[in-house]
């Protein structure tokens, strides 16, 4: 039965890239990277659970709790810089911000 | 391997003879010292002097403790084991063939420098040593160059100053080169290899230069300097060379000349095997090595740096004509004897050049006016005319004569300093004339210095020139003659040199604000040199009643020829009789000071010479246009070319450069259009890049 949970996962992670891609405020373009991360945290526990050949094994759960950790620290430091932004130019708009660019 | 290992020296011990080199060095290090601890300048010459003058004394005790210790020992030895007299001469005469062995001399081995031959197992290695060979050449070159040095180093004190006694700009730099030059040469001389040899050879060059350019922000001086540089490096291609294939000649092959154990270059190895090799091969090696001792010796086609060369200091014109760097290239054919004496092509060639340069020179001094390069083209002459004792088997004699001629000329050099530090830098002769009543003290001691490179009987050019005179005369009578005639003509020039400068009514050019006597620091060294001028040559004779010898008292052929039969020179075969040519070439010699008594006796401000002979004086006067020719021949065509490959750099490899550069800043200039700074933009760009690759793994179907 692994063919939803895939199917699951592969919603969520485009419902996020296309958040990511549409949206323009910086706080909802950074909870879409993080619903992104959920499916593929989805992908990871499926695939521990039916893996393709052999017994399941807690591989893929154990991958899951490291991601989940990691995104919590990078959820830490984005935020903050989301703050350190709007200080920066009273806005989050993600167009504001285009000073990366060749002139 | 050291030869000899348990051979020791009797007054100090072998390994203080060897430091001898190091201590001028360490002198030169402490001036740089002060210098950093900004001491005064006035005082900084003290390190050097001591240096030098530690290295003079080594020296001295050297040239006596050496016959005592190996010489006489080896003799002794070869007495012992019963060879006869004339079995032992003979063997030390097969030296110029290569083939008996022969006294043994005493190397110290400092350490093992660089390793040669098969890495893979260490018992096949060959070690390079830096180590230091002392024989009677060595004592005999080593005893000149420290103390004629030392002379050189007290009289700078004096000359490097302005009129109120203040240390010239650069003083300190000045006595650090000398130290530094000192050092050099006395490597080079003690060095017991030939890459040691090389070592001492290049950083003679280097300390010429350094010192020919001491007045560096004058163009002259600095042109000159790279001028001897230069030069230098034509010759020392050669040389370089020489070594190289006698390395080659002596490794090569699957069967080697030189055994396992012993240090290939190393003097001893070399010329144990040298007669082994075959007659092309030591050709090729003694006309390689003989380019080094050219272009360092300044002789004939490489004369071209030593008249330039004045434009150094006094002082150093007076070390590099007299103690150092000229004599290197006597030194190194002398030393090489082994190599030249196999192969008389090489003799032949070097003979007819020196032949050349003799001659070419002398006329070229005869017609000068400027009194340092008048005693430049007379120290090439004279260095020819050991070119000729080199060439006609006689080294012994150039050795004497290097060593006669390094006293006289210094005082020469150090006098024309005198009249120049008098006159405030002014030495060309149509400008002044009468000084022997300013200069009381030069005058008498130049006179005594010119009277010896003449030739004047007694006097130590005369013994050590008749020699060579001798040896040519013997060799073919055209040579003997040439010198003979060269000889004349060197009297000619010295005292046409002389009587412009002291004879005649008193001139002074405008510029020399007040003509003085110099210090006590520059006359005592004068007198000194002076003392060698006398009786150098004495060294060389043998006092002697009988029919056989010159006014009835001295014999040719003395102490020093003896103390270097035991060097690598062995004994040269010397001819009998004679007698009557040192009759006529002192009778040449003072014909020839009579000549310019009677041309140049009152300083005539117009030159006799220049009206009698015209064109030809002219010619002699352009140095047979030399610097011209050589400038059209050489050094304008490879200035062309030197702008060819300039271009070819600039435009040619630049431009392939530039163009690969340009490929990657085009490409970046298109794509440069994508960056637009917008987050998401690159977001989606990674999607859609990330959708394509699916897309394309799937319709590949890998």
């Amino acid at each position: 039965m692994l063919l939803p949970y895939l199917l699951l996962g592969a919603i969520l992670f485009v419902l996020g890239l296309i958040g990511f891609v549409t949206r323009r405020n910086l706080i909802i373009m950074f909870l879409c990277t993080e619903m992104m991360f959920q499916g593929i945290i989805l992908n990871l526990v499926a695939f521990g659970r039916y893996p393709l050949k052999g017994a399941p094994t807690f591989d893929g759960q154990v991958f899951a709790l490291f991601l989940i950790a990691v995104a919590a620290a990078e959820a830490a430091l984005a935020l903050a810089l989301v703050v350190l932004l709007y200080r920066y130019q009273g806005t989050l708009d993600a167009n504001a911000y285009r000073m990366l660019k060749d002139e | 391997m050291t030869l000899l290992a348990d051979a020791t020296t009797t007054i100090l011990p072998l390994r203080l003879y060897a430091t001898l080199p190091l201590w001028p060095l360490l002198g030169a290090l402490l001036v740089g010292l002060l210098v950093v601890l900004r001491r005064k300048a006035s005082a900084t010459h003290w390190p050097v002097v001591l240096g030098v003058a530690a290295s003079a004394t080594l020296a001295i005790v050297l040239f006596l403790d050496l016959p005592k210790s190996t010489t006489n020992a080896a003799l002794q030895e070869h007495w012992k084991s019963g060879v006869s007299a004339s079995q032992r001469a003979g063997e030390l005469y097969a030296v110029f063939t290569g083939g008996a062995s022969r006294a043994p001399a005493l190397t110290y081995t400092l350490y093992n420098w660089i390793s040669l031959g098969d890495q893979s197992s260490l018992c096949n290695q060959h070690w390079l040593a830096v180590n230091f060979y002392f024989d009677g050449l060595t004592a005999v070159m080593l005893l000149f160059v420290t103390v004629v040095s030392t002379i050189i180093v007290v009289y700078s004190i004096g000359y490097m100053r302005d009129h109120h006694g203040q240390p010239e700009r650069g003083y300190e730099r000045f006595f650090a080169f000398l130290g530094l030059f000192v050092f050099s040469m006395a490597t080079l001389v003690l060095s017991g290899n030939f890459i040691l040899l090389y070592l001492g050879w290049e950083l003679v060059g280097l300390c010429s230069y350094l010192l020919i350019g001491f007045y560096y922000p004058r163009p002259a001086a600095a042109a000159a300097a790279k001028k001897a540089f230069i030069v230098n490096r034509i010759g020392d291609f050669g040389f370089a060379l020489g070594i190289f294939t006698l390395y080659w000649f002596l490794t090569a092959g699957a069967d080697p000349l030189v055994q396992h154990g012993e240090n290939p270059l190393d003097y001893a190895t070399v010329f144990k095997y040298v007669g082994a090799l075959e007659p092309w091969q030591i050709t090729t090696v003694a006309l390689l090595l003989m380019c080094g001792a050219l272009g360092k010796s300044a002789q004939f086609p490489l004369h071209v740096w030593l008249p330039d060369a004045m434009e150094g200091p006094t002082p150093v014109s007076a070390l590099i004509h007299a103690a150092t760097m000229v004599t290197a290239g006597i030194y190194m054919i002398a030393r090489c004897t082994p190599i030249f004496g196999a192969s008389p092509l090489a003799l032949n060639v070097i003979l007819v050049l020196g032949l050349l340069g003799a001659v070419l020179t002398a006329t070229m001094a005869a017609a000068q006016y400027d009194m340092k390069r008048i005693l430049a083209y007379s120290t090439i002459s004279q260095l020819a005319f050991m070119f000729v004792g080199l060439g006609c088997r006689v080294p012994d004699s150039a050795v004497f004569h290097v060593f006669t001629h390094a006293w006289f000329k210094a005082l020469l050099f150090l006098g024309a300093g005198s009249v120049m530090h008098a006159l405030s830098g002014v030495i060309d002769l149509r400008r002044f004339s009468g000084l022997r009543d300013v200069l009381p003290q030069t005058c008498r001691t130049m006179l005594i210095g010119c009277l010896a490179l003449a030739g004047f009987p007694l006097l130590s050019g005369f013994w050590s020139k008749d020699e060579l005179v001798h040896a040519a005369f013997e060799r073919h009578p055209v040579a003997g003659l040439i010198l003979l005639a060269t000889a004349g003509l060197t009297a000619y020039y010295t005292f046409r040199m002389f009587f412009l400068c002291f004879h005649g009514e008193l001139r002074l050019p405008d510029d020399a604000a007040q003509p003085h006597e110099a210090p006590l620091v520059m006359i005592v060294p004068l007198w000194l040199l002076t003392l060698g001028a006398i009786f150098a040559g004495y060294l060389g004779v043998t006092f002697a009643a009988g029919g056989e010898s010159f006014l009835g008292f001295i014999r040719p052929h003395g102490l020093l020829h003896d103390y270097l039969h035991d060097s690598t020179i062995g004994t040269p075969e010397h001819g009998h009789g004679g007698l009557w040519l040192m009759y006529v070439s002192a009778l040449v010699a003072l014909g020839g000071i009579g000549l310019a008594w009677a041309r140049f006796g009152q300083a005539p401000e117009t030159d006799p010479d220049a009206r009698a002979l015209g064109g030809l004086w002219r010619l002699w006067h352009a140095k047979y246009y030399f610097d011209e020719i050589y400038d059209y021949a050489f050094v304008r065509p490879l200035r062309n070319l030197g702008r060819v490959f300039s271009a070819t750099d600039d435009y040619g490899l630049d431009g392939v450069i530039w163009l690969v550069a340009a490929v990657p800043r085009s490409l970046s200039f298109l794509l440069h259009f994508l960056q637009r700074g917008a987050l998401q933009g690159y977001a989606l760009g990674m999607v859609v890049g990330v959708a394509v690759l699916l897309l394309l793994w799937n319709l590949i179907g890998v």
